[in-house]
């Protein structure tokens, strides 16, 4: 793989590995690094002490599909690059869609939008997008999908981060306010009405 | 009291004793600030604590922010606080009604504002709770609902607070204060059910963590900085990927709510998401679950264990709210995912479906009788279940242990439960579904469970997948180790080829874990083609043993890994 590409290539649902639900607990980042074509082939065991944690820790129902993706190109402010996304649907899923859509700072452009019909389990179904950030900073492009299978209708939201610029070391932020016992609070404004 | 009302009072009523001019002053109406009361010791301040639902649309697109329901903040906690003070001190503390409604005695003029806390609390005499809502990005802050201050004065007054959803027109242009509480409301319910059944129940605490930053990032988990993958609940513990520096996940129910300018996807209105992870905070706190977690979808052929436990959060949230239809909202507001839980899936039917667990769990729950369900046991009977012989069975927790109990419990039901089971193309058989023959398309899943002894020649098993996944059918397998007296053994698992399948490889680096119940008391998972427990004391009693192949790659999953299982000891 270049050294000038990110490959950011994820299996994002093993996310839900990382909640310390599995008794061989798969990280996201390990996840990641298994799925990544520059990583070696042979995996890092896990974490032994992990076993011992062993939780419910289940996420909730959501389509059966995976994400994995590549920008083609160092992200950079004001430079448009290609991102290419790959979704691979998994037993039972008749029909995909997807939409493409960004945060403030960034622009899409190309079709953010596409739906996959009469699909097959394990096959990645590709498309691609250009995103043109306008500024240095932690991005995110969101991948709704929606599956349908057997009569149900399951949808997965996939968040794809990249950064633009050099990290900034993060701030770390302001401690919350704390109540009169000690517990920080976040205080919010009331509609209050009185009689 | 001014002297010249003094000189009058006591000038007409000529009471000489000090004792009687004491009570001559109250007689007389002095006192107070010239007003001509007397302060009150404490006055009431009371309202109503509400927020606002958005509510799912009815034609299936998703949530109509537009028109939101007040609903009742039940049971919160409620607090007076001291306005003048820079700690505000607290002055004094409820918790609302089923109706939202409070009552707080405060001291008179003071400067007073009222707090309604994201918490549901309760102590002392059964039941007792623990819920609270937090901020994960911002330092695990309690969600507080602030009314502005005011005097209190000398009279009783009524404060009402009302939580607003943030809406404007086409996005959230507000602060979202009613998430925290609609998340809450649901814990309500779901706390109702539970008590509907067993009413003396000592809630562990949970804490739900719900930010507008919640997101579900592929690729990367922090929850400090919301990036959570999705709704999930944990039981905690050390995680070293937990943000890039590492660290412990705290347990509880993690949500997400970030709306990404209407892409996002949001789940503090999606009450059987946040239902169905409330039911595995039930199952770790009050039954057993051995499920491994991990990534499932719809109509996916799971792990046995994984299957019942997202089975019973399906079900469970439907039992919670009465409703079988599960919706998430998706793509900000605008849709919605769904499945009914009344509905018969036939697409993926067994065991291994939690489609077909929930489809089982609602029919045994609901009071509907339709094609195949003659059932109508309602919840009591299957809380029975998880809270009873779930927890202690010899087998792994699944559909087949669960229906094991279930049906010794209510013979009378045994006919009705099989009918159920047979519906979905489940074997009606003991706790460890012994007969077993939907294999799912798997060549490894069957027999679920091989019985292996020590100093016998080394059983082969071999494991495979449809794609990489770890917490699918047919890829880990389960063999039985039943000792009538504790022994001092040795497990070793060697990669091998079974000669009977051409097709199949060697396992080249097998793992093995071993449990009692549910809880897990060894293993092995080195490297190399030779995995081995040393010799190690075992209790007497039934104990599992998995083994499966952990160099399994989405170019070699459809392929059997073999691999010999021999115990050695006694």
């Amino acid at each position: 793989m270049s050294q000038t590409r990110t490959c950011l290539w994820a299996a994002a649902l093993a996310l839900l590995a990382a909640c310390g639900s599995d008794p061989q607990p798969e990280s996201a980042a390990a996840a990641a690094a298994r799925s990544a074509p520059a990583q070696s082939a042979t995996p890092a065991k896990e974490d032994p002490t992990a076993q011992m944690a062993r939780a419910v820790g289940n996420g909730k129902p959501g389509a059966a599909v995976d994400i994995r993706y590549e920008f083609m190109a160092r992200p950079e402010a004001g430079k448009p690059i290609e991102l290419q996304v790959a979704l691979v649907p998994t037993a039972g899923v008749d029909a995909m869609d997807v939409a493409f859509s960004a945060m403030d700072g960034i622009t899409l452009a190309g079709t953010l939008s596409a739906s996959f019909n009469e699909v097959k389990a394990g096959e990645p179904y590709k498309h691609s997008i250009s995103v043109l950030p306008d500024r240095n900073g932690v991005f995110y492009v969101t991948a709704a999908v929606n599956t349908q299978m057997g009569g149900a209708s399951l949808a997965k939201t996939f968040s794809i981060p990249f950064v633009v610029g050099a990290a900034k070391p993060q701030q770390k932020p302001a401690a919350p306010a704390q109540d009169a016992a000690g517990q920080p609070v976040e205080p919010m404004q009331a509609q209050e009405t009185t009689g | 009291m001014k002297p010249s009302r003094l000189a009058a009072c006591l000038g007409q009523v000529r009471l000489a004793a000090p004792l009687m001019a004491a009570v001559a002053l109250s007689a007389c109406g002095g006192g107070g600030d010239g007003g001509g009361n007397p302060s009150p010791a404490s006055v009431t301040v009371s309202g109503r604590i509400t927020f606002e639902r958005i509510p799912f649309k009815s034609n299936g697109l998703g949530l109509n922010p537009a028109a939101p329901i007040e609903s009742p903040a039940r049971l919160v906690t409620v607090e007076a606080l001291d306005a003048a003070s820079s700690s505000s001190t607290i002055l004094a503390s409820t918790a609302t009604d089923a109706n939202g409604d409070y009552s707080l005695q405060v001291p008179p003029n003071r400067s007073v504002k009222i707090r309604a806390k994201a918490q549901m609390t309760k102590s002392g005499a059964v039941p007792t709770w623990n819920f609270r809502v937090l901020n994960n990005t911002n330092g695990n802050a309690l969600y507080a609902l602030d009314g502005s201050a005011f005097d209190s004065g000398t009279t009783n007054s009524t404060r009402n607070l009302r939580a607003l959803s943030g809406w404007g027109t086409t996005s959230y242009t507000g602060t979202r204060a009613a998430a925290p509480f609609a998340i809450l409301d649901t814990v309500y319910s779901a706390r109702s059910l539970i008590l509907s059944a067993a009413a003396a129940t000592v809630f562990p605490a949970l804490d739900l963590f719900w930010s507008p930053s919640n997101r579900p990032t592929a690729g990367q988990f922090c929850t400090s900085s919301g990036d959570i993958g999705t709704t999930f609940f944990s039981a905690g513990g050390a995680d070293a990927d937990n943000c890039t520096t590492g660290g412990a996940l705290t347990a509880g129910i993690y949500i997400l709510g970030d709306f990404a300018g209407g892409s996002g996807d949001t789940d503090e209105f999606d009450q059987h998401v946040i239902a169905h992870e409330f039911g595995h905070y039930v199952e770790n706190s009050f039954s057993r679950s051995d499920s491994i977690g991990s990534d499932h979808g719809g109509l996916d052929r799971l792990d046995l264990r994984l299957a019942f436990s997202e089975g019973w959060g399906n079900a469970y949230s439907g039992m919670v709210l009465n409703d079988p239809l599960y919706r998430d909202s998706d793509r900000g507001v605008d849709t919605e995912g769904r499945f009914n839980l009344e509905t018969d899936n036939t697409a993926m039917q067994g065991w291994f479906s939690e489609f077909s667990v929930h489809e089982i769990l609602w029919d045994l729950f609901d009071g509907v009788a339709d094609a195949g369900d003659q059932v109508a046991l309602g919840f009591g009977p299957i809380y029975s279940v998880l809270t009873g012989g779930q927890r202690t069975t010899d087998a792994l927790t699944s559909i087949f242990s669960f229906a094991d109990v279930l049906r010794s419990a209510n013979p009378a039901q045994a006919a009705g439960i099989d009918a159920l089971l047979s519906g979905e193309s489940i074997a009606i058989a003991n706790a460890f579904g012994d007969g077993e023959g939907n294999s799912g398309g798997s060549a490894t899943a069957l027999p679920i469970y091989q019985d292996v002894s020590p100093n016998q020649p080394p059983l082969l098993v071999c494991g495979s997948g449809a794609d990489a996944s770890r917490n699918k059918l047919g890829y880990r397998r389960f063999l039985r180790l039943n000792l009538s007296a504790a022994a001092t053994l040795a497990i070793t698992v060697t990669g091998a080829v079974d000669s009977g399948n051409p097709g199949s490889v060697a396992a080249t680096d097998p793992d093995v874990f071993v449990y009692r119940r549910g809880a897990l008391v060894q293993l092995g998972q080195g490297t190399g083609q030779t995995e081995t427990i040393p010799q190690t004391a075992f209790g007497a009693g039934l104990h599992i043993v998995e083994v499966f192949d952990y160099d399994f790659t989405a170019a070699n999953a459809n392929v059997p890994h073999c691999m010999t299982v021999a115990i050695s000891g006694g």
